[in-house]
């Protein structure tokens, strides 16, 4: 019961993030896209090169590590 | 509604990136033009956050990377908290001196920053050539070989590099869709940050470990592992490096 539930915790986050996706699809005017927001996060570097470490991470953690 | 029909570039939105300069600086934001009337490609000109560096953006990027990689070390991965810690300790560096470059008289103000001269297709079939072989390596080569650490490590090496330079986009206020849009994402990610923390260390402390509390890379592993999935899941991964500097080098 508790595995059903943690897992059922992680399977919101796409469902939250396809969601996001869809909402921005059909009320742009209230809610920007993924990758007009990123676009404006990525001005400063700092966010830049966080992200992209945390994504190239991942790729390693499961990859490698 | 009406900056989202036209485009969906965030400089089109009222008040977005630029919306905070005055009517008398939209001259210099409109791109320059070369022969023929086409904006050039050569120089831009780059303002502020390219070159000092905002302190109030910049901060809490920097403490993630450092509380991620103190929590490494408490996990007992110091590799990887070494990779996080190195990080953030370089942007901080970088961040402290850019604020004070830009902070003297005269200088950080304006600048001309060279813009990419190499065509766009170039940049395309590079980028499919190296994940094409990366995703070759990763799915041929045996589990155990250097192969597939160098290519991984290599693929972030160039990301990074990639990502380094600043793009040539004005900073300023972001239209209340884009902050709206910021809120929500962050609560996700958030949400998942205390998710797999919490799962963490219920299955670390549990009395008698008779629950199971699966962190994210129990769940996951399992498709990298599989020969079935493992190239599925490699690619994706490639697709999300490549979606990401695009976004990065985006003019």
């Amino acid at each position: 019961m508790i595995y059903v539930l943690v897992v059922a915790g992680y399977a919101l986050v796409p469902v939250a993030g396809i969601a996001l996706v869809v909402v921005a699809r059909l009320r742009p005017a209230a809610l920007a896209g993924l990758g007009e927001l990123l676009g404006r996060v990525f001005v400063t570097r700092a966010a830049r090169i966080t992200l992209l470490l945390f994504v190239w991470w991942m790729g390693w953690h499961f990859l490698v590590g | 509604m009406a900056g989202s029909v036209s485009s969906n570039r965030p400089a089109d939105a009222a008040g977005g990136p630029g919306g905070g300069h005055s009517d008398g600086s939209r001259a210099a934001r409109a791109p320059r033009r070369g022969p023929g009337g086409t904006p050039s490609r050569g120089v831009q000109p780059g303002r502020g956050a390219g070159h000092q560096a905002s302190l109030w953006l910049s901060t809490p990027w920097i403490a993630i990377l450092l509380v991620t990689g103190v929590f490494h070390l408490y996990r007992g991965v110091p590799v990887d908290a070494l990779v996080f810690l190195s990080a953030g300790a370089v942007l901080a560096i970088d961040t402290a001196v850019r604020h004070a470059r830009g902070r003297r008289p005269g200088r950080g103000a304006v600048e001309l920053r060279a813009d990419r001269t190499l065509p766009r297709w170039f940049w395309a079939a590079a980028a499919a050539a190296v994940g094409a072989l990366s995703l070759a390596v990763v799915v041929l080569a045996p589990a155990s070989s250097t192969g597939i650490p160098a290519v991984v490590g290599l693929v972030g090496a160039a990301m990074l590099l990639v990502a380094w330079p600043d793009p040539p986009r004005p900073p300023g206020r972001p239209a209340p869709r884009v902050r709206r849009a910021a809120y929500w994402w962050a609560g996700v990610v958030f949400f998942l940050c205390i998710w797999e923390l919490g799962t963490y260390f219920i299955d670390r402390f549990s009395p008698g470990g008779e629950a199971r509390f699966p962190p994210l890379t129990d769940l996951l592993q399992p498709l990298f592992d599989s020969d079935s999935s493992r190239w599925f899941m490699t690619a994706l991964w490639l697709v999300a490096c490549g979606t990401l500097l695009r976004v990065v080098r985006r003019p």
